[in-house]
């Protein structure tokens, strides 16, 4: 099986994962009793009316008296035409509070994650060259130091010192600036530096420990025997290799990340992303806003295990297509 | 409840063990935590039939430093001027409301003050007499602070029309007849008559304690310190149209201008923020304070208050003879955006009977306008009929009314769509606004807040009331509200100059007070901090017959806490001295000559405290004591 | 070792001196010239001498075999040569001069051009020697590129034919595989390939048939002994195997505990083996009781050599006089052929050692003149590189 033909697999099953969870997830809500109609209930019974008769009138109006595969069909439908119903917490359809939340989101994560991709590993195979010199030290206490301290303290910390006493950044996040613009890279950059700088502790961890490995190996041996340049033989010959491990553990690692995170530090710095709306939604009990981030962060997990995946069998050439 | 009955024996037998164990340490501190103020002595535990320390719990929100610093500081006093042990229970907020505070409506009936009650209409928070009780004990609680509605006392006959009141978690049973005379003053067609029911009420109020009256906590904001316009009053912020700035700065509590030869100069932006986000900007629905304040910005509503508390109006004036029908007077000029046209009085009375009054719309203030009559007499006039007389009628806010457009209304009452006009994105983009507003609101981002543009035809500008400066406003080009949740980035922004107001609080009014980037102003208001004590059966843990049922053991404990020591110590003097349920600067307070002041100078003290309390053991069928020196 | 003092710049100078003057000599130095080569390594139980002053030469087309057990410091000793030793924690003394030039006086960028163009390794552990995440056209193709600037198609090609030249069958079409679609063999034809790249002068090959299967390894010998001829290359071979030596030496350097203990032509080592380990190893060999044992004892801690000769503890003859001072000074026996022992100085009688061995030494003899012959039928490589081998040794002796 070629490549070409393993992604199209590994896509297939991605997009059957998903309709499992999607079809679980449906289950869970006809199991549960439907809050609307709850209400419904309460107010008629507040207001001296039927309760049985209001909850017959909301079931009806919310299609809930169709059968079952009816229901699962419309359900269906309505989440992959993206139609995930009324957030009453923002009073706007789902999708419209998730893709502007998502909006805000990538603009920190997507230079957050690659900027960790690129530095993370970076740094781990600058510690392993150097391993156990003052360099090393250097950088394992510097990633350490930011993978120890909480972000949202970090980042008070830093707001306060660039934003209030030397004034260089704003306090207030600014939605209207362009996204390609100085300010947003100003307003952008302290949020970037202290999530950056918390996640890749353990990316730099990791790649020192794999690139140490690779370093010994008997391919840079090889490599120095050939007469290239040590620089080069880390670029190509330690680096290389060691993005295959990393490459497993970094989407995981920057999914599990990215709610906690991503909420504490969009609360500090007034980014109004996604981690924030996941977190209000939850306090707020809107239900159909709750269900939307948990199906956009399944789709997210698929995807970015598909990725994975892919990115796997491409890094590592030993890997068959056929084994999975 | 079985398991958490013997969970909470369990506690209790340990915590008197503890307590008899301690008696002698105890009493040697309460000799000498004396503070001189009520000539010393004093002196003893209070010991219960059995003979073992009287030992109570406070409940204070585990997320309020302030609060645990007021339930230490209560737990000090009541040691040291009524003998009395406290244990100091953190909870959070939300739990306490479900499981302590509230409970499940059962009714009942019971004898008070001789008479029998019926709890015919129990609610959650006076689920009946005092044997109905909620989930989990307690005896004493800071968890919850209440509105004392100083504009409109009438409004507080939910807490004490008698016994049966909709609001009664303590299970308070008044010995005055607190139902009469708010009845009274319900029925009062005089100004004067209303005045001197209120002093009634609220002497009585101060004498029986129903809550353990403490403090009025100040709410301190900060503001740009060339803004002019904020006061320390509590009518701030009602002529904010009139608000401007001017380089070099205002003095503090300045206020506006009283004349001006010429208006300033429009210019800039006034910023200020939210700790939360907005759910919904639909003027009909939302019942958020803080979306309120972004709504006003674009919308005015029909009247406020102004800085002498009286009545202003906006949109309308509100006139009645003997408070039982009122006129309102439509304001000529007003329009809403196109194609909705002008307001009238036809505006007010399609909305309020067609969707207040309706079954189906379920809006903010339908419960307002039930049972009021309304009709229009004119273009610009319409007359409301109320059931019984209310001469305090608009400062219970209750007929405040935003204008919409009956266009805009009308598809939605044909098919009775709620959802649709809740969703309605006109309203919630606060598209119809016409001349109604200062501003004009330009963006709403559900995450960041609102952004608003000056609105140059705003009918404020041609009235002839209020004060001169109204005359250009308002006086920036632009507007904002930024939703900042982190207090910490709200306070930088404030420090910075990026907000031009912001709440801050106390432990940082220091830190303000002397940031001259920064004027601070302490603004009373009317949310009262209370120490609740539980009258009912599930109160009062340390023995049988619950004391607190005694006006005398409330007035023991209003007497044995100490309002000036708390406030300077806990409050840094930013709070002020609460003994009635009025804050004093309520034109309804009845003054300090008539109401009585427990918890300062002579009310204050281990003597004064242990008499009443006393007094409260000599009414109680059960041996309570203290002890011998 | 004398060089370590010398200032590395005044060295240089020297070398291209040297150069200058080895030209003029019309090439009567060695190929490569090793003296004193001493290779230590700090670790955290002391110092460790892996190589303690070595000297030996390669001459042009010349096969020399290193030999010894593991662990006797071959492998460190040819990885000193184009300084492949880490340092630190490895340190690099002596002198190693090829073609005139002393390696271990160059600064980097210079021994980065040496290494490829000038002296190629292949080693030991195919399986690991080739990076797992490229092709091996890549691998082929950077060897190429890192030296020459040539285009990526015109290397390509090059990589090709020498996929072609190492017997990957179908090599256009191979070269876009991975590692792992090799079998061992062939992963070390492919190495084989890679040294090639860069046409050396030299090839070190460090134990390349050892982790393959035996009948690979004969084929892959085969095959280094085809390519030696045809590109006319020095092979330093580095094998534990003596069958392999027999098979494809010109000359032997037989090393134990990074010293050497006897050299010479592979008739003098195979038929007149006198160092008591040289004939422990000879023992060894397949039909002689002993490969199953081995020799008896294990290698002296390399932190801490014992005084006198290294293989003294081991030795079954050692009298006192070989456990004080110093490895004994090496014993000329005959041309090109010395001994680093006791036996063989001071008058005493060397005897002892070849001793109840002669029928042993005989028997040696026969069997290696066997392998001889069968190696021999490779060609006439071996008749040819055995003169200026022969002379390669003397030049060295003589320096």
């Amino acid at each position: 099986m070629g490549l070409p033909r393993y992604v199209a697999a590994r896509v297939v099953w991605a997009a059957v994962v998903s309709l499992v969870i999607v079809t679980i997830t449906f289950g869970l809500m006809a199991a549960a009793p439907n809050p609307a109609v709850q209400e419904a209930a309460t107010q008629a019974a507040l207001e001296g009316g039927d309760p049985e008769e209001a909850v017959e009138r909301e079931r009806e109006l919310r299609g809930l008296d169709e059968p079952l595969h009816v229901r699962y069909a419309d359900f269906l439908r309505g989440v992959y035409t993206l139609n995930w119903g009324w957030s009453d917490l923002q009073n706007r359809p789902v999708s419209e509070a998730l893709s502007e939340a998502l909006f805000y989101t990538a603009q920190y994560s997507v230079p957050w994650t690659v900027l960790t991709l690129l530095i993370g590993p970076l740094i781990g195979v600058y510690s392993a060259a150097n391993m156990y010199s003052w360099r090393d030290h250097l950088a394992t206490g510097v990633a350490f130091f930011g993978y120890a301290i909480p972000n949202f303290f970090f980042g008070i910390i830093l707001l306060l010192l660039f934003g209030v006493y030397l004034e260089w950044i704003p306090v207030v996040y600014n939605t209207d600036v362009a996204v390609f613009s100085l300010e947003n890279a100003r307003q952008l950059a302290i949020p970037v530096f202290v999530l950056v700088t918390g996640s890749i502790g353990a990316i730099m961890r990791v790649s020192r420990n794999e690139s140490a490995e690779f370093r010994n190996a008997d391919f840079m041996k090889t490599a120095k025997a050939k007469g290239v340049s040590p620089l080069r033989a880390y670029a190509y010959h330690v680096m290389r290799p060691t993005m295959v491990p990393l490459s497993t553990t970094v989407v995981g690692q920057l999914l599990a990340i990215f709610l906690g995170s991503s909420l504490l530090v969009e609360v500090v710095f007034g980014i109004p992303g996604l981690g924030r709306l996941t977190f209000d939604a939850l306090i707020a009990q809107d239900t159909n806003l709750v269900l939307g981030t948990t199906l956009l962060f399944t789709f997210v997990a698929v995807v970015g295990n598909l990725i994975e995946d892919i990115v796997f069998t491409v890094l590592d050439p030993r890997i068959s297509y056929d084994d999975r | 409840m079985t398991g958490s009955n013997t969970e909470r024996q369990a506690r209790l037998s340990r915590r008197r063990a503890i307590a008899a164990l301690g008696a002698g340490a105890t009493t040697a501190l309460a000799g000498c935590g004396g503070n001189g103020n009520g000539g010393g002595g004093g002196g003893g535990t209070l010991l219960t039939p059995e003979g073992d320390q009287v030992v109570l719990d406070v409940y204070h929100n585990s997320a309020s430093e302030t609060q645990q610093l007021v339930a230490e500081f209560i737990g000090q006093e009541l040691s040291a001027n009524l003998g009395i042990e406290v244990e100091i229970e953190p909870i959070d907020g939300v739990r306490f409301n479900d499981e302590y505070w509230t409970a499940e409506a059962e009714g009942g009936s019971d004898t008070v003050g001789g008479e029998t009650v019926e709890w015919s209409e129990p609610t959650p928070r006076n689920p009946g007499p005092r044997s109905v009780t909620s989930n989990e004990a307690w005896d004493m609680s800071l968890v919850i602070g209440l509105n004392t509605y100083p504009l409109n006392p009438q409004t507080n006959r939910v807490f004490f029309d008698g016994a049966n009141s909709r609001y009664n978690p303590v299970g308070y049973y008044p010995e005055f007849d607190a139902a009469g005379l708010f009845e009274e003053a319900g029925a009062a067609t005089t100004e004067s008559e209303i005045a001197s029911v209120f002093e009634e009420i609220f002497v009585n109020i101060a004498a029986e304690q129903p809550y353990i009256m403490l403090t009025f906590t100040d709410s301190i904001t900060g503001y740009n310190p060339e803004l002019r316009g904020p006061v320390e009053e509590f009518s701030n912020g009602w002529d904010f149209a009139g608000w401007f700035t001017e380089a070099g700065g205002a003095d503090e509590s300045a206020g506006l201008p009283e004349d001006i030869e010429e208006p300033p100069a429009v210019e800039g932006s006034y910023n200020s923020v939210s700790g939360s986000a907005f759910s919904t900007l639909n003027p009909l629905y939302n019942t958020e304070s803080g979306a309120g304040t972004a709504i006003d910005r674009a919308l005015d509503q029909g009247y406020t208050f102004d800085e002498n508390q009286e009545y202003f109006p906006l949109l309308y004036d509100m006139s009645t003879d003997r408070g039982e029908v009122w006129v309102f007077e439509v304001r000529d000029g007003l329009r809403f955006s196109d194609p909705y046209g002008s307001v009238d009085a036809e505006t007010f009375v399609y909305l309020i009977e067609e969707l207040h009054q309706s079954e189906w719309a379920n809006t903010a203030n339908a419960i307002e306008w039930s049972g009021v009559n309304v009709e229009v007499t004119g273009d610009l006039e319409f007359q409301a009929e109320l059931p019984e007389p209310r001469l305090l009628w608009p400062e219970s806010f209750d007929p405040l009314e935003y204008p919409i457009p009956r266009g805009l209304l009308e598809p939605y009452v044909e098919n009775e769509d709620r959802e649709g006009l809740q969703r309605n994105e006109e309203l919630l983009e606060l598209a119809f606004t016409g001349n109604l507003g200062p501003y004009v609101l330009e963006e709403w981002n559900r995450g960041s807040g609102t952004t608003y543009t000056r609105n140059d035809e705003y009918y404020l500008r041609n009235i002839e009331e209020g004060p001169a400066l109204f005359e250009n406003a308002p006086y920036f080009e632009e507007s904002t509200i930024e939703v900042i949740e982190s207090q910490a980035s709200r306070l930088g922004a404030l420090e910075t100059g990026e907000a031009d107001s912001a709440g801050i609080p106390p432990e940082r009014f220091e830190d303000f007070d002397e940031n001259p980037d920064v004027s601070v102003y302490q603004v009373p208001q009317s949310f009262n901090r209370i120490l609740s004590v539980n009258m009912r059966d599930n109160g009062w843990s340390a023995g049988p017959g619950n004391l607190f049922q005694f006006v005398e053991f409330r007035r023991a404990m209003a007497s044995a806490i100490g309002k000036t020591e708390l406030i300077e110590g806990v409050y840094r003097g930013l709070a002020q001295p609460h003994y009635t349920w009025q804050p004093r600067f309520s034109d309804f307070y009845p003054g300090d000559d008539v109401v009585e002041t427990y918890g300062t100078g002579d009310l204050y003290g281990p003597d004064v405290a242990r008499e009443f309390a006393r007094a409260a053991i000599e009414r109680s069928e059960f041996d309570y004591r203290y002890a011998e020196e | 070792m004398s060089g370590t003092d010398r200032d590395p710049e005044v060295e240089a100078e020297a070398d291209l001196d040297a150069e200058t003057e080895a030209t003029a000599e019309g090439g009567d130095e060695p190929l490569l010239a090793v003296e004193g080569l001493r290779t230590t390594f700090e670790t955290d139980a002391g110092t460790l001498v892996a190589v303690d002053g070595i000297d030996f030469t390669v001459s042009e087309g010349e096969t020399v075999c290193l030999v010894g057990e593991s662990g006797s410091g071959k492998t460190v000793a040819t990885e000193s040569i184009t300084r492949l030793v880490d340092s630190p924690p490895g340190h690099i003394e002596g002198r190693v001069r090829f073609r005139g030039h002393d390696l271990l006086a160059m600064d980097a960028e210079a021994i980065r051009s040496v290494r490829g163009p000038g002296i190629a390794h292949v080693f030991q552990n195919p399986q690991d020697a080739l990076n797992h995440c490229y092709t091996v056209g890549w691998q082929i193709v950077e060897a190429i590129r890192v030296h020459e600037d040539v285009s990526e198609a015109a290397a390509r090609a090059r990589a090709v034919e020498l996929l072609d030249r190492v017997g990957i069958a179908n090599p256009s079409a191979r070269f876009d595989d991975y590692p792992h679609e090799f079998s061992g063999g062939q992963k070390q034809r492919v190495m084989i390939a890679v040294a090639l790249a860069g046409d050396p002068d030299l090839l070190v090959a460090d134990e390349p048939t050892t982790a393959l299967d035996v009948t690979v390894q004969a084929r892959i010998l085969e095959l280094l002994s085809e390519l030696q001829a045809e590109f006319g290359m020095g092979v330093l071979f580095v094998t534990h195997d003596l069958g392999v030596v027999a098979e494809i030496a010109d000359r032997v350097v037989v090393m134990y505990a990074g010293k050497v203990m006897e050299r010479g032509s592979v008739l003098d080592v195979f038929e007149r083996p006198s160092h008591p380990y040289t004939r422990a190893l000879l023992s060894c060999l397949p039909g002689r009781g002993n490969e199953v044992t081995g020799i008896e004892g294990s290698l002296p801690d390399p932190t801490a050599p014992p005084e006198g000769c290294r293989f003294a503890p081991r030795c079954e003859h050692a009298i006192g006089a070989c456990r004080r001072g110093e490895q004994p000074p090496e014993t000329e026996l005959t041309e090109g052929h010395g001994v680093s022992c006791v036996f063989y100085r001071d008058g005493r009688d060397p005897s002892v050692v070849r001793g109840n061995g002669n029928g042993n030494g005989s028997g040696d003899g026969s069997d290696a003149e066997t392998k001889r012959r069968d190696a021999s039928r490779n060609g006439s490589r071996s008749a040819d590189a055995s003169t200026p081998g022969t002379g390669g040794a003397e030049g060295s002796d003589g320096g």
